[in-house]
């Protein structure tokens, strides 16, 4: 699917990450000194964001709509749209809890998509649509996990890898056009998946990533999509001041970032205390780089690109210099 | 210089000495021939080569001779897709 939406633009967004820091250093004992200095070496992460039992991730997304919609002095939403794997319960949609908790008018149109680390942009793509079909002038687009508890506790090569985090951020009405690239392809998917039911012998239900799959997965499909989006719109590759590419790791993002030929500066990464966050990794690195990006004047051509669990992948190209990123909160359970 | 560009970096993964790696040198076996590995030298060898090799291929090479032929195998294949 390749579609533009004119009218239309990102005016806020923010992030909450949980207080609980867990330093993979602390993991040797565990795992071995050598084998997590040499993981952390090639990864890029050195910490992770670990929520506590009572710590949902509509409580991380909460905290970041409600500081958004404060500091934006928004008064009114019209949708919104949850972008998760590890929705709070089977039902009601967590969307719809979020309406309540948030205070927002029962006119609201709420609902719940299934994504993880492509997810962020289809959230944007889905708040666009909302936007352009004529019903909704403002819509909060709320996403990121949970999804430490679906970490098998032996398992290095994700333990090392995933934190949790939740974003919100707000859609509306403007001056921008966003086109959007976005791609499916079910055939991969037992290479990130986790099952329904928790199971000890098995591991099922605990999230299973064939990381070499996925490598090759996105070097295959993400340097090719991003030159389709640069022709859609077109820029040339210089022009475009941040390319935003989901977090899996340093060393595929470094491995990207080459392979198309771009500048460091323009391809931030914000890996190394929070790892990969799924679908909230793109909005975080936002909120963690956007000062340096802003000051580099990065922002008024971007393109954010996310890929990974379906397999699914998707990115859009956006003025993001007018929208307001707020840094990183902290979100401490009570 | 390809070919050093992948010594150099089997090396670097495995944690051996480079003028200890010969075409004979077996990967399955080293302690540090895991996806991790594996991964590095995908992008490795793309970056070098201009082939995409995929994890199971390369994880199924039982010396670095195997990933030389592994690579040899695919640029034929990708001239004769060109050559079609």
């Amino acid at each position: 699917m390749n579609t533009s939406f004119e009218n239309i633009s990102v005016s806020g967004i923010a992030v909450a990450l949980p207080h609980n820091k867990l330093e993979l250093s602390s993991l040797s004992q565990l795992y071995g000194t050598n084998e997590v200095q040499r993981i952390m070496a090639n990864t890029g992460i050195s910490a992770v964001r670990v929520a506590d039992a009572q710590t949902k991730t509509s409580d991380l997304c909460f905290m970041a709509a409600r500081e958004l919609i404060a500091k934006m002095t928004v008064n009114s939403v019209d949708a919104i749209v949850f972008v998760s794997q590890t929705h709070d319960a089977v039902m009601p949609a967590t969307s719809v809890m979020l309406q309540h908790r948030l205070g927002l008018s029962t006119n609201t149109v709420a609902f719940d998509i299934s994504y993880g680390c492509s997810g962020y942009v289809y959230g944007l793509y889905q708040a666009a649509m909302l936007i352009a079909a004529g019903g909704c002038q403002r819509v909060l687009l709320c996403t990121g996990d949970v999804i430490t508890p679906l970490l098998y506790p032996t398992d290095k090569h994700v333990r090392l890898v995933f934190g949790d985090a939740g974003s919100a951020t707000l859609i509306e009405r403007g001056n921008d056009c966003l086109s959007f690239i976005l791609r499916s392809d079910g055939s991969g998917m037992d290479h990130l998946k986790a099952a329904k039911q928790k199971n000890e012998i098995t591991h099922d239900g605990y999230l299973h990533m064939n990381g070499s799959a996925i490598m090759e997965f996105a070097l295959r499909e993400v340097p090719k999509m991003i030159a389709e989006l640069l022709q859609v719109k077109n820029w040339h590759a210089e022009e475009v001041g941040s390319y935003v590419l989901h977090q899996a790791n340093e060393f595929m993002l470094n491995y990207l970032r080459k392979k198309m030929a771009l500048s460091k500066e323009a391809v931030p990464i914000a890996v190394e205390n929070t790892g990969n966050t799924s679908s909230a990794s793109i909005p975080l690195t936002l909120a963690l780089t956007s000062d340096r990006l802003r000051q580099e004047n990065r922002l008024n051509k971007a393109i954010l690109c996310g890929f990974g669990v379906g397999l699914s992948w998707a990115a859009t190209s956006l003025d993001l210099s007018k929208a307001l990123i707020l840094s990183p909160l902290e979100y401490l359970s009570h | 210089m390809k070919t050093e560009a992948v010594f150099t970096e089997l090396a670097r993964l495995l944690e051996i000495d480079r003028v200890e790696l010969t075409l004979r040198t077996p990967l399955a076996g080293c302690g540090n021939w895991d996806s991790l590995a594996v991964v590095s030298m995908m992008a490795t060898i793309d970056t070098h080569f201009n082939v995409t090799v995929k994890g199971h291929e390369v994880e199924q090479c039982k010396t670095i001779n195997d990933l030389f032929l592994l690579i040899e195998h695919k640029k034929q294949r990708d001239n004769t897709a060109i050559g079609e």
